[in-house]
């Protein structure tokens, strides 16, 4: 019999297959671990995890006993090295965190764990999850799937190119600024950044509390619906989670798609433009609306977002001290040594640069002149975004300006990084959903991903939305 | 614009290399002009009361917690406490 093609299925197939009996577990976990080894020059993948085929074997026990199983059984998901997961190292790519064991499990690893899914590996990422490349890492700069010279994206590189390449069917990933979305894009998967407080955040290493969430790449829109309904939630452990709707079904025939007027110029100009315009001409051919709307500050959201995220990063990583958790510089003789050196050899540069930008945007002098005002400008985004969807169901745009860039194109140039995100962090700051599927192929031959943000709790239409687009014919 | 390059470090907990300071230094600027457009926006004050979304919050009932080793991660520790250098004399 020819070996079953495990990296050519989706999601749901696997599950099917794995629960009738058609497939084990274990040789499917296999398949990808052994794929994982192959693929290792392209530094996606941190480590499989070494229990997954003990794992894999009693879930194939259990259904051959016929015992209810949960709706991922038997599936390997793959999990960014931010998030918890009981007994099982989490390091953050930081060199402060290298030798870190969770001693408990996020709720998200629960919720997959609950309906029996295989926590399989971690995935590489950007330092603390702050970059758009995955070259802040001290696992080597992941590689973009479809040129081994060119970046992953980031922060969740590792997770974008594990599923682009097939090295799991699914991999969880987290977004702050566009940290799922862009290498979603970069490697032509899709990813989705929910509705804030739709995923807990529990057990998830904290950047920017207000805008962090978790979320699934996959290669196909079914598959991230199917999972994002999983992860979804309130949790008692988060209390800024909020009741989802996934179940709420899409019910219009025809949708709205706004463009957004102060994009307009900038869209223009951006060197895969063509493609971009091809793509809306495809909609309306399809039957798709269109409207031009108005977010009169939306160009002003990445100033903002460089603002209010490193604030929130400053707090959250006063905790990283040299004492609780993470190593001890072997030089430090005071307490205030053992703080200032620990951090400083343990933390990577882009993750001190953030730290100072928190601190300098919140220190007196400051605090009114940039972190007031920023909150304030998040405030009023969020009304021009509830505005414009009075008339549109979700905003276009495209996920990143272009391909992916070479490794070490940006890295010696923060602010040339942080440009990337300019059309990724208004959904951020806003709260609002945006999904990133792949549709075309750049000048260079790599996916461009193309952006859908909508109102809040909308995730179902914007997953309608995507899939309606060129008839379903959404892959690359 | 100019940076107190010292005392963001004191803030921060951090020190930057003597080596390296140039470069910071110049990046760390180049970032604050361009968050600086924020500065020059004439925007409505923030309304406090919205700033934070939560959900209901739970009832205030004693609940068992998971158990959890503390410790589990301590780069150095002791008789189930943490080391530090000594802060009294």
């Amino acid at each position: 019999m020819m070996k079953a093609e495990f990296d050519k299925m989706t999601v749901q197939e696997l599950a099917d297959g794995i629960r009738s009996q058609k497939y084990k577990s274990e040789e499917i976990v296999r398949f990808f671990a052994e794929k994982c080894e192959k693929f290792a020059k392209f530094n996606a993948i941190i480590e499989v995890f070494d229990d997954v085929f003990d794992k894999a074997r009693k879930i194939d026990e259990k259904i051959a006993r016929g015992e209810k199983v949960g709706k991922l059984a038997g599936v390997p998901v793959a999990i960014k090295d931010n998030i918890l997961c009981k007994g099982k190292k989490m390091s953050c790519a930081s060199k402060f965190m290298k030798d870190f064991v969770a001693p408990y499990s996020s709720t998200i690893v629960k919720k997959l764990e609950s309906e029996d899914a295989i926590i399989f590996a971690r995935t590489n990422m950007d330092e603390f999850a702050m970059g758009g490349s995955t070259e802040n890492t001290i696992y080597g700069a992941c590689k973009n799937a479809f040129d081994e010279s060119r970046v992953a994206g980031g922060s969740s590189g590792g997770s974008a190119v594990a599923v682009a390449l097939g090295l799991c069917p699914v991999a969880i990933g987290t977004d702050t600024g566009g940290s799922v979305r862009q290498p979603s894009s970069f490697n032509g998967v899709v990813g989705i950044k929910p509705t804030y407080g739709t995923v807990s955040r529990y057990g998830i290493v904290a950047f920017a509390s207000s805008t962090d969430q978790a979320s699934p790449i996959t290669k196909i829109i079914e598959d991230s619906e199917f999972v994002l309904s999983i992860l979804a939630g309130k949790d008692e452990h988060d209390m800024t989670t909020i009741d989802s709707d996934f179940e709420m079904a899409a019910t219009k025939k025809k949708y709205t798609i706004g463009l957004c007027r102060e994009l307009t110029e900038k869209i223009k100009t951006l060197p895969e433009y063509p493609h971009f315009k091809a793509a809306l001409g495809k909609m309306k051919q399809e039957g798709f609306g269109f409207v031009e709307v108005s977010v009169p500050h939306i160009l002003n959201s990445l100033a903002c977002y460089y603002i209010l995220t490193p604030a929130e990063a400053a707090s959250n990583l006063a905790r990283f001290d040299g004492v609780k958790y993470t190593s001890r510089s072997a030089s430090a003789r005071t307490l205030e040594e053992v703080f200032v050196k620990s951090r400083s050899e343990g933390f990577g540069k882009e993750v001190q640069r953030r730290i100072m930008l928190g601190n300098f945007v919140l220190s007196s002098g400051y605090f009114d002149a940039y972190y007031k005002k920023a909150k304030a400008l998040q405030q009023l985004l969020k009304k021009e975004f509830a505005a414009a969807f009075e008339k549109c169901d979700c905003i276009l745009t495209p996920t990143t300006p272009g391909e992916a860039f070479e490794i070490g194109g940006k890295i010696k140039d923060p602010l040339s990084m942080y440009l990337e995100d300019l059309f990724t962090v208004p959904a951020s700051i806003s709260g609002i959903p945006a999904l990133s599927v792949p549709y075309a192929k750049g000048q260079h031959g790599l996916p461009l991903g193309l952006q859908f943000m909508g109102r809040e709790k909308s995730e179902k239409v914007l997953y309608d939305i995507a899939k309606k687009f060129e008839g379903g014919r959404y892959g690359i | 614009m100019k940076v107190d390059l010292e005392h963001l470090e004191y803030l921060s907990k951090l020190k930057i290399e003597d080596s390296e300071k140039e470069k910071f230094e110049a990046d760390f600027v180049k970032i604050l002009d361009f968050v600086d457009e924020i500065t020059k926006l004439d925007l409505p004050q923030e309304d406090k009361a919205k700033a934070l979304p939560l959900s209901e919050l739970r009832a205030d009932e004693v609940q068992e917690a998971e158990p959890c080793d503390t410790l589990l991660n301590a780069p150095k520790k002791k008789d189930g406490c943490f080391v530090t250098p000594l802060v009294v004399e």
